[in-house]
Order: structure tokens, then sequence, then C-alpha cells
């Protein structure tokens, strides 16, 4: 028996062995759109079906890689399907069926969706979710994440949230918001009835440090103060107020310290902290009198990106924690600031000013490839400043502040380039948007 | 354990080796004739060459080589052409331009014997030439032979179809947008017929990914029948197949 299956083995893979004659490279794929329909929601909750379903199409659509297919089949189908009518259905062009059902249980809603690649009527997903939020959006959100994880093997961004400031409360007041990725569901986080600044994430999302302009306790002094918001304590914690400025902390990727800016000898200059607050090791001093600030980390947590004037103009320069040695990435341009790595390393963004305006350029970590991406006009005809930049956790987006529309508003692209996609469209100004890293 | 159970991994050996024999000589009787598609040169190795360099060398034997013509002129074609020891010419060469500058009437007997030695002496050494030659032969060294590389219409046949292949292929090899971005590569084995016809079609290396690796086969599924091979080909696509990487 071994022996037969050994020489089965043998004249299977002589097949291999045997197809060294014509060789053909097949070339990139053409590419198409897969088409999807959802069927109704079946069952009953308090859940906005309605909202569910619109919130699933945003997203879908938004990655491009989906069309929604109205089919009268479908519309009257609810529940579970059999193998005929999946056949019938993909007969009639639809690659994909979301079947979604819900029911309440106490005061959460449960959400079940079920996803068939019609062809052979497989499972894609199946998948149950619980939720107080009515809305459906959260939900939709998650199963937007799932399905897409599920087909290409890679999280998305529909999951994942903004945080900027914004004047939204009034007063000239600037609070902390965070809201989804397509900006719905804005939530204000800070309280200090003050100016809020520069907020970043912790690397596993349940945290951001951000700087307000707050009296400071010991002195009574206005100053620029670090503050720590936890999300699952919904509690703030001052984490620095020394005299000056106390700015730009982002944290680093272990999420056991971070980098800020102090202003120790009356210089702005970037310090290592832990969380408790307390200076671990100064990074930067001068030279002379000179700034360095807005601090960065790698991904890989070697690297620090920060902008300084010690060229005589505000550039771009990159230090290993290894050697503490700058590297200059910029020359071009009369002011580069706001770095931001690529979740790969690989990348840095950032806001650049040329031709009387800011607009938002990339770069190879070493300085070469620099690449601008945005350039667009007001109605006015004068040029938009765009800033602000952060990478999406996939690395496919970028997130920005422009006032193109005469308002500061949020702002999505992709990170290769092309249009813009305004993600906050209101009265209110935004400033200083972050990415959120992958959120559970 | 019985000795028969012993006996079984030497039964099972020889089984093998056998079916590999079988399969070597099918895979040689078929495979024969196949030219390389990929361009190259081929060297058979036969023996180093140090050797024979060393019996080509010899060149000093020219000056004699007028004198052995005057007098055996059959060994003449053998001299020109290959460099044997020099020892049995120069014997002969020596003696013959001494026999000629004494000019002695009375030893034409002698002369006539000389003749007959210096003729015996150059056929000994056009027979000794003849012998280094089938040697050389023997003991050649590397040399590039006529390979199987394709050339002139058998080339262009080739490439032709090779295209069309591709063409018909890729013009079937659509993807979803969402399987794009993944870094994905399956490689296929397909084998078709005289006609053109599809008779086999295989994932040989898959891309890890079902959907992937299903929409290559569709590619390939949906672009048959092809355009019948050309006579040349047949053969190899039928029985060897055709390779195909996606993308």
């Amino acid at each position: 028996m071994k022996f037969i299956l050994i020489l089965g083995g043998f004249l299977l893979s002589s097949n291999i062995a045997f197809a060294q004659g014509l060789k053909i490279d097949i070339g990139k794929a053409g590419s198409k759109q897969s088409t999807v329909a959802i069927m109704n929601v079946a069952g009953v909750s308090k859940l906005r079906k309605a909202d569910l379903i619109s919130q699933i199409k945003k997203n879908l659509g938004f990655s491009t890689y989906f069309r929604f297919v109205n089919n009268a089949t479908v519309n009257q189908l609810s529940g579970n399907i059999n193998a005929s009518q999946a056949e019938a259905i993909r007969k009639q062009g639809v690659e994909f069926l979301v079947a979604p059902s819900t029911a309440t249980s106490g005061k959460k809603q449960l959400v079940q969706f079920k996803v068939y690649l019609l062809k052979g009527l497989k499972l894609a997903l199946d998948k149950t979710y619980t939720t107080q939020d009515l809305s459906g959006v959260t939900i939709a959100n998650r199963f937007s994440d799932d399905f897409m994880q599920a087909l290409t093997g890679k999280k998305s961004i529909f999951n994942t949230k903004l945080v900027a400031t914004s004047d939204r409360v009034g007063f000239g007041w600037k609070e902390i918001y965070v809201m989804n990725w397509d900006g719905g569901k804005p939530t204000r986080v800070s309280y200090h009835k003050a100016s809020a600044l520069s907020p970043a994430w912790s690397p596993g999302g349940s945290q951001i440090v951000y700087s307000a302009i707050t009296i400071q306790p010991q002195s009574g002094v206005r100053n620029a103060n670090l503050y720590i918001y936890d999300f699952r304590t919904k509690r703030r914690s001052l984490l620095s107020s020394r005299p000056g400025i106390n700015s730009g902390g982002t944290f680093f990727p272990d999420g056991k310290s971070l980098l800020m800016t102090l202003t120790q000898s009356g210089v702005p200059d970037l310090f290592r902290i832990g969380l408790n607050g307390s200076v671990i090791e100064r990074l930067t001093k001068g030279p002379g009198r000179t700034m360095n600030v807005e601090p960065d980390v790698s991904p890989d947590g070697k690297t620090l990106a920060f902008s300084s004037d010690r060229s005589g103009r505000p550039m771009l320069y990159t230090m290993s924690f290894s050697n503490k040695v700058p590297k200059r990435l910029t020359i071009a341009g009369r002011y580069n600031s706001a770095p931001s790595w690529s979740p790969d390393g690989k990348k840095i963004v950032f806001a650049g000013w040329d031709k009387k305006h800011f607009d938002i350029f990339t770069m190879n970590a070493d300085g070469s490839a620099l690449k601008r991406m945005t350039e667009k006009r007001k109605r006015t005809g004068k040029w938009s400043n765009n800033e602000s930049p952060s990478y999406s956790p996939d690395g496919r987006f970028i997130s920005f502040i422009s006032n193109r529309t005469g308002k500061k508003e949020i702002y999505i692209m992709r990170s290769t380039g092309g249009d813009a996609v305004q993600i906050t469209n209101d009265k209110y100004n935004y400033y200083h948007v972050k990415w959120s890293p992958y959120l559970n | 354990m019985t000795l028969t159970e012993n006996k079984k991994p030497f039964f099972y050996s020889v089984g093998f080796h056998l079916s590999l024999l079988v399969l070597m000589v099918v895979r040689g009787y078929y495979s024969s004739n196949i030219p390389d598609f990929e361009r190259t040169v081929r060297v058979d190795i036969i023996a180093m060459p140090d050797k024979v360099q060393k019996i080509v060398e010899p060149k000093q034997v020219e000056a004699p080589k007028e004198e052995v013509k005057k007098e055996a002129a059959k060994p003449k074609k053998v001299q020109t052409k290959s460099k044997p020891k020099p020892e049995p010419k120069k014997v002969a060469a020596k003696a013959a331009p001494k026999k000629t500058e004494k000019k002695a009437p009375a030893e034409d007997f002698k002369k006539s014997q000389m003749s007959a030695f210096e003729k015996l002496a150059a056929l000994k050494a056009a027979k000794v030439e003849n012998e280094l030659e089938e040697k050389q032969k023997a003991i050649a060294g590397n040399r590039i032979a006529k390979g199987t590389d394709l050339v002139g219409v058998e080339k262009i046949e080739y490439s032709n179809y090779k295209s069309t292949l591709h063409k018909a292929i890729s013009s079937e090899w659509d993807l979803p947008k969402w399987l794009l971005e993944g870094d994905l590569r399956a490689i296929a084995h397909i084998k078709i017929d005289e006609d053109g016809n599809l008779i086999f079609k295989k994932i040989v290396s898959s891309s890890g990914n079902s959907i992937y690796d299903e929409k290559v086969m569709e590619a390939i599924v949906d672009s048959a029948p092809f355009s019948p091979p050309p006579s040349k080909f047949k053969k190899i696509v039928f029985y060897e197949g055709v390779q195909l990487a996606f993308p």
C-alpha cells in the first residue's frame, strides 16, 4: 500500500517535472468590482435597519471593491437560502449575498450576518454582533471590517476612528472629539473649556494623549499641559505640567513611554517620559537656542522623526535612538512640519509650506521620493492650506485638515494620491486630526 | 518478524526503482527531439582538451614537408592536415636532401632503394598521423554542439504560438479588485491536444487563496479551445504541456 502511495506521489509530481516545455507569464489581471446584494433584515428589534444597510453600502462602496445590485429575487428573500435559489441569483449577476437578521435581548440588540459566495453556495462569513447603539452604524462598521478581512485577509479602516480638536462647543474653545472613520458620530472627550491641542492615540487605541492650555496647578499660570484620556475608564489624568510647553505627546509603539516637547531651558526640546510623567531621557539639546518639536516615533520604535529650525528654517529630521545623530530629511520648501510615519515605516507624510500655502507631502523615510499629495484652490481662487496629515493603520489612506471650503474640515485621501473625500461637513473647524490604530 | 516481512522493503525498493526506470524511459522517448525554449549554447563535455593541445603543437616539421611532398605525394594531404610526432618525418627529410646533393649516378639502385625507404618512411609517418588523427577524434575536448535552439521559421512559429496563448488567456484573466492588492501568485499546468483543445489543467503552485486559484482555472477554461499548435510543438504541448504563471 505504502509503495503504491509513494509511486502515486512520484507520478503526480512528475507532472510538475514535465512542465518544463513552454512557460508563459500571464501578467497582471484585469480588475472588476464584485457584485453584492443585501437581503431584507429578518427578525424584529429596535435597531434602525435602514441605517444599518445604508452604512454597510457606504463602507463597502467606499472601498471601490464592490458594486451593489438591487435584485428583485433577493428583495423577496429573508432568512436562509437554498442551492437552487443561490444559483438563480448568481445567474442574475450577483456574486455575494448578505443575509442579515436581528433580535432583541434585554437592552442589547443582536445582529447576525451571513455572507454567501453564491458560486457553489459557500459561506464567506457568519458572525453575530451585539450592540446598544440603535442606529446600527457601529454594527455596520464592525461587519464591514470583518467582511473585508474575510475576503482580503487584511483589516480595513471601517472600524477605526479619527481624533481631532474642534471648535464645535463654541466660546472660542477647542475640545477633543473622536469620530468614526467617515466623520460619523462625533463624540466630545475633553471638557477643559479651553484650547486643546495635538491629540495622539496610544498603540492599542484605548487612550489618547493631548495638550490643553489650562491653569498650571502649582503656579496658577495658564500653561500648555499634557493629559492622557482613557476611553475604558472615561477619565483623564494630568501627565506633565512643567513650566513652559508640555506638548507634542506621542506614544512609543510598546505603549510604555512617550515622547514630548518641554521647554526646560527656555527653548523647546524633545524628551522621553514615563507613563507617570517622569523624564526618562532628554533626546535633543539645541544646538544653541534652536527648537526641536513635533516628535513621532517610527513603528519599529527605533527612529524619531521631528521638526527643527537648526538649519535656519523649520525642516524635518530623523534621529536613531541608538546613536542620537540627527539626519536632515527635507531641504526644499520654506517650512516643513508635522511629520508622521506610515504604518510600515517606509514613508513619512508631512505638511510643507510652498507657494505661500501648506500642502501635504510624502517622502521615503530617508528623505527621497518627495511627492506633493495636495494642491487645491478655494472658491476665491486662492490656494487652500492642507495640514496635519496622518496615515490610516492600513497605510492606504491619509487624513488631513484643509480649508478649501473656507472652513477647516477633515479630509481623507488615498496614500497613493488622487482626490480627497471630505469627512466633516459642517459650520465648525477641525484641527490636528489623527487616525487611530486598529480598534477591537 | 517473518522472513517474508523482512523482504518486503527489498521488494518495495525493487518495484519503485523499476517504475522509476520505466518512467524515465517513457519520458526519454517522448521528450526526444524536443527543442529548448530558452536560448542556450549546448556544450558536449567529452574530455578535457589538454591532451589534444600537446599533439597539435609541433610546427617545426614544416621544413621537411616540401621534401616529403616531392618524393611522397600521397602523404601530402596528411602532413598539411595534421601534426604527427616529428621523429619519422625528420628521418625522411634529412635523408632525402643528402642524397640529392651528392648526385652519384652509380648509386641509382641505392637511390631507388633510399627512395623506397623514404616512401616507406613517409607512408609510415602518414600512418602514424592517421592514427594520431583518429586518437585526436577520440579524445577531442569540449565542443559546441549544434544544439536544439530554435532558429528561423520554427522560432517565429514558437514566438507566435506563445503570443497567441498569452493573448487568449490574459483576455480572460480578471480578478475581483479586493484580490488585486494581495501579493498572490499561482502557477498552472495545462496540456493541449493537436486541435487546440484543453485536455489537462492543474494548479501546480497554489496562491494560498482558493478564490484566486479558482479565478486562474476560470481564465484557463474560458480561454479554451486554443489555436491548434504548430506541428513542431504538438508533441510538446500534448505531453509536456504549458506552464502558466499568474501574474
